[in-house]
């Protein structure tokens, strides 16, 4: 098997002889290391060998008084001076090869599904920003995992955006953000207390204050009446209008005396791969790398040819140095930042038109390492809750 | 001198036990049937036609005839013939 496929790269040559010492040349190919094989003679010597000795023949031949004529030609060589000779048709076909890999590799659609006019408008000119528009290559592009983060993260109108990479077609599904609609009740209602609180303000645009500042109200209590006028003219009406609160909240955090984290210097070491059939052979990046502690990163970018994934990828690995950095607090700092995260979080949780008053440290203790604090705020906020008045008369 | 070290020879292969052909420079002859002989140990091609193989040997000549003779392989050492096989005949040896 192995010589075969030996003769077939070397290239071999079917010739006859002519000449009546025949024999001196079989003895010269003998002596010679020239080997001949299928050697038959019937008028002239007929015989097979290698391209490259033919060559080396020619002179003892003349000498021997004999003549060699070419009959066959078989092999690569041969196969090689024809491409050559036909280098137009290669070269043809070589472009072929490459524009059906370029329009492989591709974007030929983008489809935006479950999104309105204004949404898709949107989605497709934050998608362009990013890069992806018809006629880009895939592998230049991010990918899809990506893309669905960054695509996520710039639009405010969306829940969700889900990417797929089908081909050469990007799918977009997108689940839109229902915001609920402003109920516009024009039915009769009160306004009731959310939780107990301190009145501190009222801003009522409809309806019968019952209560008064500064006075304590029961969660439920009610604060503006839709009932309005007196005796016989009383009318029920929706109560509308924003009475504001003093409520208290506690918090609870706890914060590590002593913490380990992980963080990357910036020095990094790109190693590049290209990926043949899972095999990966290094490209560009060699070298041990000296960093104690690291993280890899890896991309990984396919390349497809029509329907099919090809089995070659390329695939970039980023080292990153990473250093792992101890904090140690002392227990007085320990106790600003938990009042710092309290307050933070405190502010979360308001609504926009609240306002925090004050915070104060209700207690701290130290046990396990961790500092837990409990926060106090007074908070003004809007307490009112509408609720309807059924089966008013 | 050299029948000296004929008889030596012969001597070693007869008591040693030793193959002939080695000791001895003889050829050494496989045939497959009529179709195929494979000759080690020659010493050149002395003549070849379609119907005829005539070889040198260390001693004397070999002589093979027949029908549609192909050379298949030929080495420095080894042959192999092809073809159908009637006659394998020594010449000439002393």
């Amino acid at each position: 098997m192995t010589k075969i496929w030996t003769k077939y790269l070397r290239g071999t040559v079917k010739i006859t002889v002519e000449g009546e010492h025949a024999e001196k040349f079989l003895n010269y190919c003998l002596n010679n290391d020239i080997q001949i094989w299928e050697v038959s003679r019937k008028e002239h010597l007929v015989l097979n060998m290698y391209t490259d000795d033919a060559l080396k023949i020619r002179v003892p031949l003349r000498q021997m008084g004999c003549k060699f004529k070419v009959m066959t030609r078989r092999g690569a060589p041969f196969i090689v001076q024809r491409m050559i000779s036909r280098s137009g048709f290669v070269a043809g076909l070589g472009i072929f090869l490459v524009l059906v890999f370029l329009l492989s590799n591709m974007v030929w659609n983008i489809e935006v599904t479950g999104a309105d006019p204004k949404t898709e408008h949107h989605l497709r000119k934050v998608i362009n920003e990013m890069g992806i528009k018809k006629g880009k290559l895939l592998f230049r592009l991010p990918d899809p995992r990506e893309i669905q983060y960054l695509a996520t993260e710039k639009m405010d109108e969306v829940t969700w955006i889900g990417v797929t990479l089908e081909g050469t077609t990007f799918h977009f599904k997108v689940v839109q953000k229902e915001l609920p609609e402003k109920i516009e009740s024009l039915g009769p209602q009160n306004l009731i207390a959310k939780k107990k609180a301190f009145v501190t303000n009222m801003f009522v645009e409809q309806g019968q204050v019952k209560v008064e500042r500064n006075q304590l109200v029961q969660k439920g209590e009610l604060l503006v009446s839709g009932n309005i006028g007196k005796d016989k003219n009383v009318r029920t009406v929706a109560a509308k209008g924003k009475v504001f609160g003093e409520v208290w909240y506690r918090t609870d955090v706890s914060v590590p005396l002593k913490t380990t984290f992980n963080t990357l210097t910036g020095n990094h070491n790109d190693k590049h791969f290209v990926s043949l059939f899972g095999w990966n052979v290094p490209v560009w990046g060699f070298g041990k790398v000296e960093y104690k502690e690291f993280e890899v990163m890896e991309d990984v970018k396919n390349f497809r040819m029509l329907k099919w994934e090809l089995p070659i990828s390329y695939i970039k690995k980023g080292i990153h140095e990473s250093e792992s950095v101890s904090r140690e607090y002392t227990a007085k700092k320990a106790v600003e930042i938990a009042k710092q995260m309290a307050d933070e979080e405190m502010e979360s949780h308001l609504e926009e038109d609240a306002s925090i008053k004050s915070g104060k440290i209700l207690h701290h203790t130290i046990d396990n390492g961790k500092v837990n604090v409990s926060m106090y705020y007074k908070v003004i906020e809007n307490i009112a809750e509408e609720q309807p008045i059924v089966g008013g008369d | 001198m050299a029948r000296l070290r004929q008889k030596f020879k012969r001597w070693m292969t007869n008591t040693l036990e030793l193959p002939a052909d080695v000791v001895m420079d003889l050829p050494r002859i496989t045939m497959i049937g009529h179709l195929h002989i494979y000759i080690e140990n020659h010493r050149g091609v002395k003549a070849f036609s379609n119907e005829e193989l005539r070889l040198i040997l260390e001693q004397g000549e070999l002589l093979i005839t027949g029908k549609e003779f192909v050379l298949k392989t030929i080495l420095p050492e080894e042959i192999l013939l092809e073809g159908k096989i009637l006659d394998v005949k020594y010449i000439d040896i002393s």
